[in-house]
C-alpha cells in the first residue's frame, strides 16, 4: 500500500503539490486526472522515487521510495510518457533487463507483444512511437511488478492498440497489483480505471471509487435538459448531465463529464465527497 | 538479500552494465584504440605521395615511417582526447530524463550501480583502450619492420628517472600514467554527471575557471609570506630528509592524488545518489 501524508513539492519557488494526503490501495487501477501542469507526472515520479519529496512523506509498503532500495525497485515499474528508443531488439532489451525483476516472465512479454501485433525481433530504434510504447507496456506488464506507474500510456497508440492495452492491463496484472495511470485520454481508459483521482493546482480534488462516484453523482443520458446540473454536454440525440445524486439513482459514470463537473464545482464536489468520510 | 550491497546482484548488474556500455561505446573505443594503424596508413600514403607518388608504396622504395617521437605524440593526443570524451559518452545519459529514469529504476542498489560505474570508467575502459592501442601499435611495428620500436618496447626501456640537484627521484612511468588517467577520468566523469548539455566543454571551462581562481589565491598568498624564509625552510627540510626524500615525494604526490580522486569520486557519488528526474 502506498501512503502519502501531507506531501508538498515545488520546483524552485513554484509550488506544484501542497499538503496532499491520500493513499493507493492494493488491487486497484487508479486513474490520475488533471489539467496540464497540475503535477500528475510530478506525483508519479515522486511515487516511484525519481524525485525527493519537499516535505511530508510517501511510503510504499513502509519504505521511502526515494531510498531506491533494490527490494522496492523490484516491486515497481515506472513507464514514462517519453521512452528511449534503445538501439537493440525488443526481445534482447526485455531479456537483459527482465533479469532484475524476480517475477519477470519473458513468455508473458512475448505473448503481450504478440497481442499487440508487435515484432519482438525488431530494433527498438527502428520502431514507430506507438510500437515503442507498446514494447515498454509489454515489458512493464511482464515484470510482474506489484506497483505500476504509467504516465500517459495510451499516447501514440492507434485505436486497436488502445483496446489491446485495456485488455492486457486487465488480463496480465496480478490481483494485488496497484496501478496508477496518469492520463488525459480518459475515454481510452474509463472502463478500467477505478478509483479516480483528480488533481487540481496543488491539491487532490477527488479520490473516489466508481461506486462512490455513482453513489454521489448521477449521470443523466436523457433527452431533456434539467436545472441544477453540475455539468452538461450535448450528445447526438440527447444530453449528458451530471447532478448530485440525491435520489440514489444508478447510472454509468462518464469520467470526462465527471472531470468537467469537478472542475466547475470544486468546493461543492469536495463537500459532497467529504460528507461521507466525516 | 541486502539492500546495500549484494555480491550476486552486483555481478549481475556489473555484467549488464559492461555489456550495455560495450554496445553503446564499443565502436568508439575500437576506433580510438586502432589509431596507430590508421595513422600509420595515412602517414605512409602522404609520405609516398611526397616521395614518388602512390606507386612508391608498392615498389619497395625507401619511404619514411612515422618516427617514434611522432607516434608518442599521437598516442598522448589520442589518450588525452579519449579520456576527456569517453566518460560523458558512457555515463552522460544519466542526466537524460528517459534514459536516466530507466537507470535509476533498475533494481540494483545505488552503491552497486556507482561501484560498477567507477570500475568501468576508471579501470576497464582505460585498460582496454591502452591494451588495444599498444597492441595495434606493436602489430604495425611487427608487420612493417621499418617502423622501428613499438611504443610499448620504447616505454619499457625508457628510464624515467630525473634529477633534482643531488637527489634522484625514482619516477615511475606506469604510476604517472595511472595517476593521470584517474584524475582526468574522475574530472570528466563528474562533468558528465553535473552538466546536462555541453558536458566536455563546460568541464574544460570549469577547470579553467578553477585553475585561474587557485592561481590568483596562490599568488595573493605568496605575496603575503616571506618567500626567502619559506625557501630556506624548504631547503632545510630537504637537507634533513635527504635519505628518504623520494619516499616523501611519492607520499605527497600520492596523497594529493588520493585527495583529488577521492574528492571527485565522493562528489560523483552524491550526484548519483541524489539524481532526480
Amino acid at each position: 500500500m502506498i501512503e502519502i501524508k501531507d506531501l508538498s513539492f515545488s520546483y524552485g519557488k513554484e509550488p506544484v503539490l501542497k499538503s496532499i494526503t491520500t493513499s493507493f490501495e492494493e488491487g486497484r487501477i487508479y486513474g490520475l486526472l488533471g489539467e496540464n501542469g497540475v503535477g500528475k507526472t510530478t506525483l508519479l515520479t515522486l511515487l516511484c522515487g525519481l524525485k525527493k519529496v519537499g516535505s511530508g512523506s510517501i511510503t510504499t509498503d513502509g519504505e521511502n521510495p526515494f531510498n531506491r532500495t533494490p527490494s522496492l525497485l523490484e516491486k515497481q515499474y515506472y513507464l514514462p510518457d517519453e521512452v528511449a528508443p534503445t538501439p537493440m531488439t525488443a526481445d534482447g532489451y526485455a531479456k537483459e533487463r527482465g533479469r532484475f525483476w524476480p517475477l519477470y516472465d519473458h513468455e508473458k512479454f512475448l505473448h503481450i507483444m504478440k497481442e499487440f501485433e508487435n515484432d519482438p525481433d525488431k530494433k527498438m530504434s527502428q520502431m514507430s512511437a506507438g510500437q515503442l510504447k507498446k514494447t515498454y507496456i509489454a515489458f512493464a506488464l511482464a515484470t510482474g511488478a506489484k506497483y505500476l506507474f504509467m504516465d500517459e500510456p495510451t499516447n501514440g497508440l492507434d485505436i486497436p492498440s488502445k483496446a489491446q492495452f485495456r485488455s492486457a492491463i486487465m488480463s496480465h496484472t496480478a490481483e494485488e497489483s496497484t496501478i496508477v495511470i496518469s492520463t488525459h485520454q480518459v475515454r481510452d481508459l474509463e472502463n478500467i480505471i477505478d478509483p479516480v483521482i483528480i488533481l487540481d493546482k496543488q491539491e487532490v480534488l477527488l479520490n473516489a471509487s466508481m461506486e462512490e462516484i455513482s453513489d454521489k453523482l448521477f449521470f443523466d443520458y436523457g433527452t431533456t435538459l434539467k436545472d441544477g446540473s453540475l455539468f452538461r454536454e450535448q450528445l447526438p440525440g440527447g444530453f449528458l448531465q451530471v447532478y448530485p445524486n440525491y435520489d440514489k439513482e444508478e447510472s454509468k459514470v462518464n469520467v470526462e463529464a465527471l472531470f468537467n463537473a469537478v472542475h466547475a464545482h470544486k468546493d461543492l464536489i469536495k463537500g459532497l465527497f467529504n460528507k461521507k468520510e466525516a | 538479500m541486502s539492500n546495500t550491497f549484494n555480491i550476486s546482484r552486483f555481478c549481475k548488474y556489473f555484467g549488464f552494465d559492461l555489456k550495455s556500455r560495450w554496445k553503446d561505446q564499443g565502436l568508439f573505443l575500437v576506433i580510438f584504440a586502432i589509431l596507430p594503424v590508421i595513422f600509420h596508413l595515412i602517414y605512409l600514403f602522404f609520405a609516398a605521395l611526397g616521395y614518388d607518388g602512390i606507386n612508391a608504396l608498392f615498389s619497395g622504395a625507401p619511404i619514411s615511417r612515422p618516427p617514434l617521437g611522432l607516434r608518442a605524440g599521437v598516442f598522448a593526443l589520442a589518450t588525452g582526447i579519449f579520456l576527456m570524451v569517453f566518460p560523458s559518452r558512457t555515463y552522460g545519459f544519466l542526466t537524460d530524463k528517459a534514459q536516466g529514469s530507466e537507470w535509476i529504476e533498475l533494481p540494483a542498489s545505488r552503491i552497486e550501480k556507482f561501484t560498477s560505474m567507477m570500475l568501468t570508467c576508471l579501470v576497464i575502459i582505460p585498460a582496454a583502450f591502452f591494451c588495444v592501442y599498444l597492441l595495434s601499435d606493436a602489430l604495425v611495428c611487427l608487420i612493417d619492420s621499418n617502423t622501428g620500436t613499438s611504443l610499448f618496447g620504447a616505454w619499457r626501456d625508457f628510464d624515467p628517472g630525473f634529477s633534482e640537484g643531488m637527489v634522484q627521484f625514482g619516477a615511475k612511468g606506469l604510476w604517472f600514467l595511472v595517476a593521470s588517467v584517474l584524475q582526468t577520468v574522475s574530472v570528466f566523469l563528474l562533468g558528465a554527471l553535473l552538466f546536462k548539455k555541453g558536458k566536455i566543454s563546460k568541464t574544460i571551462l570549469a577547470l579553467f575557471v578553477i585553475s585561474m581562481t587557485v592561481s590568483a589565491i596562490a599568488a595573493s598568498a605568496a605575496s603575503m609570506i616571506d618567500l626567502k624564509t619559506f625557501a630556506e625552510t624548504l631547503e632545510k627540510w630537504a637537507e634533513n630528509h635527504l635519505g628518504n626524500i623520494d619516499f616523501w615525494f611519492n607520499f605527497w604526490s600520492n596523497l594529493s592524488l588520493v585527495v583529488v580522486v577521492g574528492g571527485l569520486g565522493l562528489w560523483s557519488w552524491f550526484k548519483v545518489k541524489n539524481l532526480q528526474h
